[in-house]
């Protein structure tokens, strides 16, 4: 790549880091390896930014990678992570007060399954459609609707019935 | 009024750490293309391994090559696509052909390849021609495939063939409902990110959980790029290379054990990914 193309490069990416960095932290719920998941995602958009560049959709190629690699990373034996098959009860009695509610949620999102925490990131945090959110992981999109509303089920104990009535 | 997005936003409590610099990442990136262009004559497999030398692939196979030896063959004499000194990529030229004038120009390349990199292998193949065309698989790449079986005195392995070449404009036949492509296109475009995706046919496929899977990727000769796989479940064992080439074009190749392996003994692996990844990484197989 030449110099232009490295600046080009380098404004995207500045653009774009932040929420990037975000997206994985929701994904994968540390810094450590939210930042190992964006430098993956930044080395192999800078590999492939002859091509990449001029797709239609720069951010949701760069989404893709991003999510990739995290699914990838949780194949390797040494990060995979334990899901649990049983999230955890339901709190019954959650009012909606702000730094507690964050936490609560902080803590249901990161009890969620790996694809499930995903579909809900993808299509709550990145804003997808359920086509999109499908297209991305190659599955069905009744898939990622059903995944969703189970996701979605997890969160009710810290999101108001009213942010999750707008959803359905 | 608060969104979920927001909620999920302001979920996030930890404070965010400094990012390495965006700068690093070009000049590092910069550095690693300099260094891999040189010694591109030296095959595909010496740059293979001294890049991933740390990846512990797999598979102690009894009787057959060990997991990844060097094999430092050169580009096949039957390529046109001479390298510049910087590695560069031509994809060779053959002026307008029938698909069966492809099919005997790839299966030559192919078995020339093979006897180079394998000495000793045969193939035993299903149908002739070995590769056909394939006018369903990508759209906008004229694809050629093959199936069928190497053999070489340490035994015998399935192996399957995907070649690529882009297209721009054109459109596949695409049957309703299969969306197979899907995987494919994954695997050979998506280095290891997507070396694992799930086979879709119009509806969600449950795929075995490998006992094993590793994949690394690496730069190749004529600025390819290479993504190595390995999967093993149970005795079942396969490896995979894909060269990538600057133009889009692609090579895909993929051996399995064979089934004639000893009943309870360790998966047979026939070929390396080093010998994969030699014969992957040569333009002469480009349709």
């Amino acid at each position: 790549m030449g110099k232009a193309e490295d600046d080009e490069y380098r404004e995207f990416v500045l653009s774009r880091l932040d929420r990037l960095r975000r997206t994985a932290y929701l994904l994968c719920r540390n810094w450590h390896t939210a930042d190992d998941l964006v430098s993956i995602t930044l080395t192999r958009l800078y590999r492939s930014w002859g091509r990449a560049r001029a797709a239609n959709n720069l951010d949701a190629y760069v989404r893709a990678i991003l999510t990739h690699a995290w699914l990838d990373e949780g194949r390797r034996p040494w990060r995979r992570e334990d899901p649990t098959d049983r999230p955890p009860d339901r709190a019954t009695e959650v009012s909606f007060s702000g730094a507690s509610d964050r936490a609560d949620l902080a803590a249901l999102l990161t009890a969620l399954p790996r694809r499930q925490r995903t579909v809900v990131v993808l299509r709550f945090y990145c804003d997808l459609s359920v086509t999109e959110t499908a297209e991305l992981l190659g599955v069905s999109e009744g898939t990622v609707k059903s995944q969703s509303a189970r996701g979605l089920e997890i969160l009710r104990a810290a999101v108001p019935d009213h942010v999750l009535g707008e959803l359905s | 009024m608060k969104t979920l997005q927001t909620l999920l936003d302001e979920s996030i409590v930890d404070p965010m750490p400094p990012f390495t610099s965006v700068d690093k990442l070009i000049a590092r990136e910069r550095r690693r293309r300099a260094r891999h262009r040189v010694g591109v004559a030296c095959g595909a497999a010496a740059a293979v391994l001294a890049v991933i030398g740390g990846v512990a692939f797999f598979g102690t196979p009894k009787g057959g090559a060990p997991p990844l030896t060097i094999n430092p063959a050169g580009p096949s004499a039957s390529t046109s696509a001479a390298p510049s000194p910087s590695g560069g990529f031509v994809r060779p030229s053959h002026g307008a052909e029938t698909d069966a004038e492809i099919s005997a120009r790839l299966d030559a390349a192919f078995l020339a390849r093979l006897s180079t990199v394998v000495p000793g292998a045969s193939l035993d193949q299903m149908i002739t021609p070995f590769l056909g065309a394939d006018r369903v698989t990508l759209a906008e790449h004229l694809t050629f495939s093959g199936k069928g079986t190497i053999i070489m005195p340490g035994g015998a392995a399935g192996v399957e063939l995907y070649l690529f070449r882009p297209t721009p404009g054109t459109t596949r036949a695409d049957p309703p409902g299969i969306q197979t492509y899907k995987e494919i296109r994954e695997r050979v475009f998506g280095g290891c990110a997507g070396a694992f995706v799930l086979n879709y046919n119009g509806s969600p496929q449950p795929r075995p959980a490998p006992t094993d899977a590793t994949c690394a990727e690496a730069d190749g000769p004529f600025g390819s790029r290479l993504t190595l796989v390995q999967e093993r479940n149970g005795e079942q064992f396969s490896n995979r290379a894909v060269a990538v080439f600057p133009d889009g074009s692609a090579v895909s190749m993929t051996t399995r054990n064979d089934a004639r392996g000893d009943p309870g003994g360790p998966p047979l692996q026939v070929m390396n990914l080093g010998q994969l990844a030699d014969i992957v990484a040569d333009p002469a197989l480009i349709p």
